[in-house]
């Protein structure tokens, strides 16, 4: 096992090349949180996995976000100063697989008392909104927005953690509201989604987000362009909604939305939302 | 009893931050003019009175006639006005049809919710105006400061689910129609009476 720990600013990480199916990786995410009232920083080490699915190498230079520190068993330590680096995994000798396998991060910042919507861009095979969001102090909330149902499935965090705690997916859409006033930092990763396109149907009201963790402005998504018009985007801007409205000279404006920034759109009529992934693989 | 009284101006409070019309005002088409060619307000400058309207316990937008607006009472029935605003014509694509975005409104809620939209091919609404009604829609009671906010209700003046515009035309108010009529035959007397 190679281990090492990092401290650098990140927004994907990879497997190795010599990383094959099967390998599983381990790391360490550290969450830091602080304190508005008297500046104190509280860190918590959280465990995290990820099955790898094969390897491969990035073409697209990979921008950076979010703070990420890492740490393997060993605590070597590895201060890395590139966007993309590798991830503490088994390397062992298998068959090589031509898709890549991705890790991603992206890091959130609830400030107690006040609204974030989230939006969660990676696959995480089933991560709840415990597992997600257990950082956060009790008493904080977490609204899932149900696209089945068209509402809230509201999470309150007790001594025993998030209570319901559903499974949050792929585009799911949440609000998150930290209790007290400290400034809190969540990392969400998952595995970024590779395929080529992802497909959903868009019917009414809907809360969601981008299916890729990479900014994007709106008018670029297929989204925006299959949206008829009388649709209509609300962006979330911290205090209160940015409403955009699409008319017959299309949208009244083109946000960028950011990685894991959730979005309402409402729609007048069904369409078919195919997003085609916006960067390269090898 | 003073307990009473803090207790029911807070249970007010809470109602009323609970009732509203929450309505994200606009036009993603626009409207023509009267004769479905142009638009309402073709030349830069134009102005039009845009208005959004409870419908009333009938659920119904109610005119004084088909067609007709009475300039001395352009609320009719148990219709109740909810906001009203103005919309230019500055130039950019699809305005001189009023295609954009009017407000955002937070009102107080009304009754069964019921709301329409409609807009005049004036800013100062006059005699002789033409106006378009819009579809009705039954508008959600929202909080726009609940926690987590709800995104507003749309309401699109012009959708296509209003069919081809059909306009009406501002009238003069009944009791100027009678003076006009009196005047009239006054005017046709006297004249009878200086031909003899």
């Amino acid at each position: 096992m190679h281990g090492f720990a990092i401290d650098v600013e990140v927004k994907w990480v990879r497997f190795p090349s010599v990383a094959s199916t099967g390998t599983k990786a381990r790391w360490t995410v550290l969450e830091s949180s602080t304190d508005a009232a008297n500046g104190a920083v509280r860190e918590k080490y959280r465990k995290t996995s990820c099955q790898a699915k094969g390897s491969g190498v990035f073409r697209k230079t990979l921008s950076e976000v979010g703070s990420l520190k890492a740490r393997s068993n060993t605590m070597k330590k590895l201060v890395m100063t590139a966007a993309v680096l590798a991830c503490a995994a088994s390397v062992v000798t298998a068959q090589t697989v031509t898709s890549a396998n991705m890790v991603g991060y992206a890091k959130v910042t609830a400030v107690g008392g006040q609204l974030t919507l989230v939006a969660l861009n990676f696959e995480t095979g089933g991560l709840t909104v415990n597992e997600l969001f257990g950082s956060l102090p009790t008493g904080s909330v977490i609204n899932l927005w149900d696209k089945g149902a068209n509402a809230y499935v509201t999470s309150n965090k007790g001594r025993a953690g998030f209570s319901p705690n559903p499974v949050v997916t792929l585009g799911s859409a949440l609000w998150v509201k930290a209790a007290g006033t400290a400034t809190n930092q969540i990392i969400l990763s998952g595995e970024v989604l590779l395929s080529e396109t992802n497909t959903v149907a868009v019917t009414g009201l809907d809360a969601s987000g981008y299916f890729y963790p990479v900014e994007t402005l709106w008018g670029d998504t297929d989204l925006a362009v299959q949206a008829p018009a009388g649709s209509v985007l609300n962006v979330w801007n911290g205090v209160g909604y940015s409403t955009y409205n699409k008319g017959r000279a299309g949208w009244s404006g083109n946000p960028a939305i950011g990685v894991a920034q959730g979005f309402w759109l409402s729609v007048p009529s069904s369409i078919t939302w195919k997003e085609i992934r916006p960067f390269d693989i090898d | 009893m003073k307990k009473n009284v803090v207790l029911a101006m807070a249970v007010m409070m809470a109602v009323g931050a609970q009732a509203d019309f929450y309505i994200n005002f606009f036009s993603s088409f626009g409207i023509y003019d009267k004769d479905g060619g142009a638009g309402i307000i073709p030349s830069i400058g134009d102005t039009a009175t845009v208005q959004l309207i409870y419908a009333g316990v009938d659920g119904v937008a109610n005119e004084f006639a088909p067609g007709q607006l009475d300039i001395g009472a352009l609320i009719t029935g148990d219709d109740q006005l909810v906001w009203s605003g103005s919309f230019q014509n500055t130039g950019a694509l699809f305005e001189d049809y009023a295609a954009g975005n009017f407000a955002i409104i937070a009102e107080p809620f009304l009754g069964n919710g019921m709301i329409y939209g409609r807009i005049f091919n004036s800013g100062s609404i006059a005699v002789g105006d033409n106006y378009y009604i819009g579809h009705v829609l039954t508008a959600a009671n929202l909080n726009p400061a609940g926690d987590p906010p709800p995104a507003a209700d749309n309401y699109d003046l012009g959708l296509a689910a209003d069919g081809v515009a059909a306009m009406g035309t501002v009238i003069p108010e009944p009791a100027t129609i009678g003076l006009m009529g009196i005047a009239g035959l006054g005017m046709f007397l006297a004249r009878k009476k200086s031909r003899r």
